[in-house]
């Protein structure tokens, strides 16, 4: 067994007000993965990023890349890259300023490759972070972020409230200048379209419960999607399927654990999207 | 193993923040500068004929020992007016100082990097009794060089001269009690700075208002139910036991006649706060600090946007 980046037992997290976001989660990422942590609103995943990165307080067993986050969050953000949403950078600092800052605290840091990354964006080095609009400081967060040789990368809801283009810039440039074999990204998100392709694993929390946790290569022989028309539909639901709704007068049906083979007979057979089993897996539950 | 230069950085980064730190001592000195020149002269010609006879008693009298310690006094009076605007601004600086970044989020960022809360929070600490009081003295080195010559200029062959005669040894005895003093400084005011910082760490809201109102409201209710006054006499204490030590006022046992007291090495040991280093008090506040400083780091260890 390699050692898992993530390693979590029985999390738990109870408000004072007494809401409970996590209800003892188990949660184990190996490296090389770039998992989603979807979940709707208020689910717990943002708790959950928060208790990997140390900033508040669970119990239960938690190890990541070894260390324990609760003591030793200053070391263990060595190897790990944080983005929460983009309105975390602060007004006031200059672009010129974070990379002196980052560069002051960071061992890992490589000022020329954040600075080589900024040439390519319209970001000027001598504005402040107010001076710039909301995708220019996702740049300038992603250009510290990129320097910053990590084995773990937490993203937080990173593409809140920017423009289409500067969302789908955000996820190739992480891709294709970012991850590697050795690096590991978990990204929560409540927008699953827009993470679907690249994801390897999903996690789907709801009311701080783990839902559902697996590879997504593995999603296509667990769970088949069933269009069919409303007379077939009827006879499939001898075949239990968790989740069903009408899309333009037909009826999709989502099963796990059937063959694909004996479900044809009804109709067109699909794997799922991640989108679809999202929907699916939520309704089924509060169903 | 953290770089070297973290610490320096995280100085720098509240200076970046909060330029007022920097640029209100620097104003002042400018203006005081600024008032010399204009108001600092006499019109020339005019002089000689306005004074009779007496103001050259005067000046006679304000000649020697008496001169050089006016002199002292000017020196480390030029440090007053800086100082005090500084302490205003380093006030509501640490007052802001761990409440801000939670209120606008950027504590998310400032977490997301290698740098341990002791080490946030030691560093406000060190920009509040350190940095700040070391800028002040800087400043009021330079504007007391300045203001001196900007003097000795305007007054240069009037009766006025040998008043502003520059004394290069007391200058620099003077600059010695004076680093030594902010120093002493420094560590008798810590209980404050890191109440404040607490304070800073700790409200979900107005951070001013919890400074300031629980100590006003502790004081009032304790007169009214117990007709004492300890905490206000403990505060007070506080704040005014420094310049207690300095001996400020100099309404000590000599009287004015005494020609002794007339003297500028006078004036030095008077000035001098080192014999509050043998004070308990002064170590009981530190370890007051120490103690308010850990409870400031382990808040915003677990404090976050929320």
């Amino acid at each position: 067994m390699t050692t898992a980046v993530i390693e979590a037992r029985g999390l738990s997290k109870t408000y004072r007000s007494g809401h409970r976001a996590l209800d003892s989660i188990d949660l184990r990422v190996e490296p090389g993965r770039i998992v989603g942590l979807i979940g709707p609103n208020g689910a717990g995943k943002t708790t959950a990023l928060k208790a990997i990165l140390g900033l508040t307080p669970v119990t239960g067993e938690l190890q990541v890349l070894g260390r324990d986050p609760r003591h030793e969050r200053d070391a263990l953000m060595r190897e790990v890259c944080f983005i929460a949403d983009v309105a975390v950078l602060p007004k006031w600092l200059r672009v010129v300023n974070a990379l002196d800052f980052v560069q002051g605290v960071h061992p890992h840091f490589d000022r020329r490759r954040a600075e080589s990354f900024l040439r390519t964006t319209d970001v000027p080095l001598r504005s402040r972070v107010r001076e710039l609009s909301r995708g220019m400081v996702t740049q300038l967060h992603l250009a510290l972020v990129l320097a910053i040789d990590a084995k773990l990368l937490v993203l937080d809801e990173p593409t809140l409230g920017l423009d289409l283009l500067y969302r789908r810039t955000f996820y190739d440039t992480l891709l294709n200048d970012y991850f590697d074999k050795d690096r590991t990204i978990v990204i929560t998100t409540h927008q699953v379209e827009e993470v679907e392709n690249l994801l390897t694993d999903v996690v789907f929390i709801n009311r701080g419960r783990v839902v559902l946790d697996a590879p997504v290569e593995s999603l296509a022989e667990r769970y088949v999607q069933l269009i069919a028309t409303p007379e077939r539909a009827a006879a499939a639901r001898a075949l239990k399927p968790f989740h069903e709704r009408e899309v333009f007068g037909r009826i999709a049906l989502t099963f796990e654990g059937r063959d694909v083979a004996e479900l044809a007979a009804y109709g067109e057979t699909r794997t799922p999207s991640i989108a679809d089993l999202f929907i699916a897996r939520m309704q089924g539950m509060s169903s | 193993m953290m770089p070297t230069r973290a610490f320096p950085t995280l100085i720098r980064r509240e200076l970046w923040e909060h330029r007022g730190l920097l640029w209100a001592p620097v104003v002042v000195a400018v203006l005081l500068v600024a008032l010399t020149l204009v108001f600092g002269g006499l019109p020339r010609g005019s002089v000689q004929i306005q004074f009779d006879g007496g103001a050259n008693d005067f000046i006679t009298e304000l000649s020697g020992e008496r001169q050089r310690m006016y002199f002292g006094i000017v020196v480390a009076g030029l440090m007053v007016p800086q100082l005090m605007v500084a302490m205003v601004v380093t006030f509501f600086y640490l007052l802001d100082s761990l409440y801000s970044e939670r209120k606008d989020r950027s504590i998310l960022f400032w977490k997301s990097l290698p740098v341990s809360d002791a080490a946030t929070v030691g560093s406000k600490a060190a920009v509040s009794l350190v940095v700040v009081p070391l800028i002040v003295y800087g400043l009021s080195l330079l504007v007391s060089l300045v203001v001196f010559a900007v003097l000795a200029v305007k007054y240069s062959g009037t009766m006025f001269a040998p008043l502003l005669e520059w004394h290069t040894l007391d200058w620099l005895a003077m600059q010695g009690v004076l680093l030594l003093n902010i120093l002493i400084a420094a560590l008798w005011y810590s209980p404050i700075a890191a109440a404040l910082l607490m304070i800073s760490a700790a409200a979900r809201r107005t951070p001013v208002l919890w400074a300031v109102v629980p100590p006003l409201a502790l004081i009032l209710v304790e007169r009214s139910v117990f007709g004492t006054e300890h905490v206000l006499r403990l505060l007070g204490y506080r704040f005014s036991g420094f310049f207690d030590a300095m001996g400020m006022g100099f309404s000590g046992g000599q009287s004015s006649t005494d020609p002794s007291r007339w003297r500028i090495e006078t004036l030095h040991d008077q000035i001098n706060v080192a014999p509050l280093l043998l004070n308990i008090d002064l170590w009981l506040g530190v370890v007051v600090a120490l103690v308010l400083l850990a409870i400031a780091v382990r808040l915003r260890r677990w404090r976050d946007d929320t």
